[in-house]
């Protein structure tokens, strides 16, 4: 079983579940770091990524989630092509321009299904199983 | 062949972006926290206030591998995350 190994970043001796992934959007592959986050439902990205790529992401399915506060914030959901370690596969992946955190969000959906994930905090690392 | 090839050239692409990130979080956290900046070859090569303004700057230049462009949180953002 393909093991794919990575650290967590620490911050003042606070680890992060933070690891690079692929996105596939139009023909071009960007890296972008995710937090590994298993209470987000979906894949979140922000919105200013796409714009940057030059990704109609507003063509993609509007939903609404509800966050930490209660309120609800708008999600342009995808079917897109992300890479973890060397494996490629299609994901939904959502945009929101209130993402409300600093950070990309990998979420469930998807991913969670393909992937046994591991969170080694003593050892330092996530692994990823196929 | 080639595809698969492609992957793995790839896949060591990500994981010396990552292991990059493990090795500097802390210090772009003290250097440009909010910011976003990307990240080449080893070194931090544009800063900016988007993502939007920096991968227009990578578009200009063309750069191969394309750079990890990264939101640079904050301390408290660590911190604050449920």
């Amino acid at each position: 079983m393909p093991l794919h190994v990575f650290r967590y970043k620490s911050v003042q001796g606070r680890l992060a579940p933070m690891i690079t992934v692929g996105l596939r959007l139009d023909e071009t592959w960007y890296p972008i770091g995710v937090y590994v986050d298993s209470g987000a439902a979906y894949t979140l990205l922000h919105a200013d990524i796409a714009r940057g790529a030059g990704f109609a992401y507003r063509a993609g399915s509007l939903i609404y989630l509800q966050v930490g506060d209660g309120s609800f914030i708008p999600v342009y959901l995808h079917d897109l092509e992300l890479q973890i370690g060397p494996e490629r596969f299609v994901a939904k992946v959502g945009f929101s321009e209130r993402l409300g955190v600093a950070f990309n969000l990998l979420g469930r959906e998807s991913i969670f299904s393909r992937f046994t994930i591991c969170f080694q905090e003593r050892q330092r690392i996530l692994t990823f199983e196929t | 062949m080639r595809r698969h090839e492609e992957r793995r050239m790839e896949a060591i692409v990500l994981q010396e972006y990552d292991e990059w990130l493990a090795e500097h979080l802390e210090e772009l956290i003290s250097q440009y926290p909010s910011k976003v900046v990307a990240v080449h070859l080893g070194q931090v090569v544009y800063i900016g206030d988007s993502e939007a303004e920096v991968y227009q700057w990578v578009r200009q230049r063309g750069l191969t591998p394309m750079p990890l462009v990264f939101r640079v949180p904050q301390q408290e953002d660590l911190e604050a995350i449920l």
